[in-house]
């Protein structure tokens, strides 16, 4: 482990941590079986079962997409999100298992009680990064950083590392934690910027994509570090205010909040890499409904509603169907969900395979407890259903569409970048 | 080679202050000594808890499962060189 900081700065530290931890999926299998150690692995998506009995270990559709990598698949240049196809093909003897996420939630939660003890102010970004926040704390961001690493590896796994990053803000954090990995431990103040610029392309910085590295690179622009001298009047009169958040964020002078560990969510959705390739809308139609029971299960569970929704295919040249709307009226049913969907779904019509489905609610509003007059029958029999699959198991009862449907869908998590 | 089992087993597990430890289980007539605990975890089915214990000696990893409704062990899988 490195500190990377500079002398005559420690007495004015800056704040916000991200934590970040390396290649969290496979490391955390890695800390369950220690004969994976140190060997390139990959995690794959949940699958459906096999036949022959061997369940975890993995025989993928090919352009299926690994969700984690080792570190040692990574020095390989087997990356997260790589199709298994190519993985294999840089290493034959990549050993690749199924995801196990409610295995991935419990470590963060665990490595989460952790973070608890030295701020109560948590941002869980994703399952393997968090925004800690010591603005209103006395305590020394650094050595809080070096001892969350020593307590993650003694209380929880000794395989699992992580990255710190403590800056004046979170995109800041961000660039910091990036700059060792694995088990790294930098500050960045925004005098370091320009050195940190100079490896840097515009898509390597959080929060900024390919369309704004193609609109710079139009004005001339070529890296984050040219940006740091551009005139922000100029961009504001191009792009307006998105031009200045933009300018902002790359100067390292945007000021955050950080979001406290149980926070209203924005949207309720679930997708699916599919483990079949087909462009047979009937046969998919029953994945969307699968989808959209899991999505409004959830929202229920957190005591939301919805008056908006989305509906997202992406086929297997990467082209995207995409519609989202806004609705007159609450829904809260999978079924609800489902009939908005088919709408939009009627009018698609797919030349190639579909690879990637995904649905869910928007615009959500907490549920009250005002009492309607007329009420769908459906809606009057959600909670008895809510009450028995909270017994018996996510789907113990279910619609007859979804008879034949377990393997489609399984648990999977989310990550971020 | 990871190898999915799904078998009912004995186990012998050490309670300490925070945590339980299986130190020892029977599983087709042998008795495996657990050297090392590497990874707790849990999830619900349902109502019911199952607690998962990623165990290993000095040639295996083995998880086992207790299900906390009906006080059983199971091993889950194993994986061998």
């Amino acid at each position: 482990m490195k500190l990377q900081t500079t002398n005559y700065k420690l007495l004015t530290l800056p704040r916000i941590m991200l934590v970040d931890m390396n290649s969290f999926f496979a490391s955390v299998e890695q800390q369950a079986n220690p004969f994976l150690r140190g060997r390139p692995l990959g995690v794959s998506p949940r699958l459906a079962s096999t036949s022959d009995g061997e369940s975890r270990r993995a025989s993928s559709h090919p352009t299926s997409c690994l969700i984690g990598t080792s570190k040692e698949a990574k020095a390989l240049g087997i990356k997260n999100g790589i199709p298994l196809y190519k993985a294999r093909k840089i290493c034959p003897e990549i050993m690749v298992i199924e995801s196990e996420p409610e295995k991935y939630r419990e470590i963060n939660r665990q490595i989460n009680r952790i973070f608890l003890d030295y701020t109560s102010v948590v941002e869980t970004y994703s399952v393997d990064e968090s925004f800690l926040d010591f603005r209103e704390s006395k305590l020394n961001p650094l050595l809080v950083g070096a001892e969350i690493k020593k307590r993650i590896k003694q209380e929880v796994g000794e395989w699992l590392t992580c990255s710190v990053g403590v800056a004046s803000n979170k995109f800041m954090a961000k660039l910091a934690a990036d700059l060792e990995k694995p088990d790294g431990l930098s500050v960045v103040w925004r005098e370091n910027l320009p050195a940190i610029y100079e490896q840097k392309k515009f898509t390597d910085l959080w929060g900024i994509n390919r369309g704004w590295a193609n609109r710079f690179q139009k004005l001339g622009i070529q890296g984050p570090k040219e940006l740091l001298d551009y005139p922000v009047q100029n961009l504001i009169s191009i792009f307006g205010k998105p031009g200045f958040y933009i300018w902002q964020r790359v100067q390292g002078l945007e000021e955050d909040v950080i979001q406290n560990y149980e926070h209203d969510p924005k949207s309720f959705g679930h997708s699916w890499v599919l483990n079949f390739r087909t462009t047979h809308k009937e046969q998919l139609k029953i994945v969307i409904l699968r989808l959209a029971e899991k999505a409004a299960r959830r929202m229920r569970r957190e005591g939301f509603a919805a008056s908006g929704m989305y509906l997202s295919i992406r086929l297997v040249d990467g082209n995207h169907f995409h519609r989202s709307k806004k609705l007159q009226f609450q829904i809260e049913t999978g079924l609800e969900l489902y009939r908005e969907a088919m709408a939009i779904w009627q009018h698609w019509n797919f030349q190639l395979d579909v690879m990637h489905i995904a649905v869910g609610f928007t615009s959500l509003l907490r549920k009250t407890k005002q009492l309607e007059l007329f009420v769908d029958k459906q809606i009057k029999l959600m909670p008895a259903l809510d009450l028995i699959n909270d017994k018996y198991g996510e789907f113990a009862i279910r619609s007859g569409l979804l008879t034949h449907t377990q393997d489609f869908a399984p648990d999977a998590i989310a990550f971020g970048k | 080679m990871l190898e999915t089992i799904n078998e009912p087993i004995e186990v012998v597990a050490r309670f300490s202050k925070d945590q339980v430890i299986p130190e020892k289980f029977i599983w087709h007539g042998r008795a495996i000594v657990v050297t090392k605990l590497n990874l707790t975890y849990s999830r619900f089915e349902g109502r019911v808890k199952f607690y998962f214990f990623a165990v290993s000696d000095s040639t295996n990893y083995f998880k086992l499962q207790f299900n906390t409704e009906n006080l059983t062990w199971t091993l889950l899988e194993v994986f061998s060189e």
